[in-house]
């Protein structure tokens, strides 16, 4: 394999030289690659890492998921995530997203398209956030007919029967290029 | 066990083997990643006249839900052998020895695949026996190794694995179907060659403790060279033409 070529157990530095970064890992002497990629030593924070060529379909911290509403509780939402970082995924995993401190009736309904931020992996549950302008609700239905919904401030409005529902909605509500996944 | 079948000659007096090998040799070992698109991960595999098929899906959703683990992630493995990859045909519903050896390729390849950071998920291996003829285990694991790191789960190392035995009150590397009818002993080994961890050891038949050893370092000997083919397979489909 030539210099920054690597497969899984491949040795790429040693661990008085270079703490393991992403997709590595150390076995008590040398930092080895997890996955197939392409390796980086950052010589200025002695960390190396490596590239993986394949993407999971598991979201990291920071990422930005926009998946299905599956379930909604009173002081939170389970979603199931459908994309990462714009990448279609199949893996069908389901984070969850506290809504307690956002004061509204409905944050978001079952079956809606919501964009969210990932912030934790915790006990075994992937944790998300809702609370940035760019996040919310990016689709959704009238929930009395399943009329089209225009955006009111912080509001839905049915365009056929004018029912007004609260939402968290997206400042891209309405303008993403996203797959309508709720229809 | 051993001379079951008294007209084949399994070593003649030159070292030879049935198959005109010698006794440290391997089969004809070829393997292509990346061969199915729906699966996240796959490999094909031709270990003499093995041919055998891997896919790989996950890290995903667990179904049935009860199943899936708080703390880690889960490996499934289904080893199921065509009805045309043996002579006679095989039914194609699951047999004790497949579902014992979805069971022995799923522990051998538990020790190298980093299951606890996906927790709550699966990830799926599906191995497809489309020709058999002896040593099917370790082929059909080379291969689920190989799809393994083509679908991007991390591993702490391939899995490698390669069989030893002996035929003739002589230490052999790779068994064959006919060695491994008519032999003495058959031990195939999974081997993870740059943590030198044994993570599969099986042995069916008699062997004396320096047999035993000799065994072992032959069974490991063939595991090496079968790394070289899988990291070679890895390196064709992810590096081939500069690409990256």
């Amino acid at each position: 394999m030539s210099d920054n070529q690597a497969i899984p157990g491949d040795k790429i530095a040693i661990i008085e030289e270079y703490e393991g970064g992403k997709n590595t890992f150390e076995d008590g002497h040398n930092v080895r690659a997890t996955v197939v990629g392409t390796t980086e030593i950052d010589k200025k924070n002695r960390i190396a890492l490596v590239h993986n060529l394949k993407f999971t379909g598991i979201p990291e911290v920071n990422d930005i998921v926009v998946g299905t509403v599956a379930a909604v509780m009173s002081s939170m939402i389970a979603v199931s995530i459908n994309y990462v970082n714009n990448n279609r995924t199949k893996s069908n995993v389901e984070c969850i997203c506290q809504t307690r401190h956002l004061r509204k009736k409905n944050v978001a309904l079952v079956n809606d398209v919501v964009v969210l931020k990932i912030i934790a992996h915790k006990n075994g549950t992937i944790h998300a956030t809702i609370s940035e302008p760019e996040l919310g609700v990016l689709y959704t239905k009238c929930k009395k007919c399943g009329g089209k919904v225009i955006p009111m401030r912080d509001a839905i409005k049915c365009t056929e029967c004018n029912w007004i529902d609260e939402r968290k909605l997206s400042n891209n509500f309405g303008k993403s290029n996203f797959v309508k996944l709720g229809e | 066990m051993g001379g079951r079948d008294s007209d084949l000659v399994l070593l003649d007096e030159n070292g030879i083997r049935c198959d005109g090998r010698k006794v440290d040799e391997t089969r004809n070992i070829s393997i292509k990643a990346g061969v199915l698109k729906n699966a996240n991960g796959s490999a094909y595999i031709e270990f003499g006249d093995n041919k055998i098929l891997a896919g790989v899906f996950g890290p995903r959703d667990v179904h049935p839900k009860h199943m899936s683990d708080t703390d880690t992630g889960i490996i499934r493995c289904r080893y199921h052998m065509s009805p045309f990859s043996v002579t006679e045909r095989k039914n194609p519903a699951p047999s004790r020895r497949e579902i014992e050896i979805g069971k022995v390729i799923k522990e051998a390849l538990r020790p190298a695949v980093m299951l606890e950071k996906f927790p709550r998920t699966a990830v799926d291996v599906y191995v497809e026996v489309l020709q058999a003829d002896g040593g099917t285990r370790c082929a059909a694991l080379d291969a689920a190794s190989v799809a393994l790191a083509d679908a991007g789960i991390p591993m702490r190392d391939m899995v490698s694995a390669c069989a030893a035995g002996k035929v003739a009150d002589t230490i052999i590397l790779d068994v064959n179907n006919e060695e491994d009818q008519a032999g003495q002993a058959d031990m195939p080994i999974g081997y993870m060659p740059n943590l030198g961890k044994v993570t599969l050891l099986q042995l069916d038949g008699v062997l004396t403790p320096a047999e035993f050893k000799k065994c072992l370092e032959t069974g490991i000997e063939g595991c090496k060279q079968v790394y070289e083919i899988q990291k070679q397979a890895l390196k064709d489909k992810f590096f081939a033409n500069g690409e990256q």
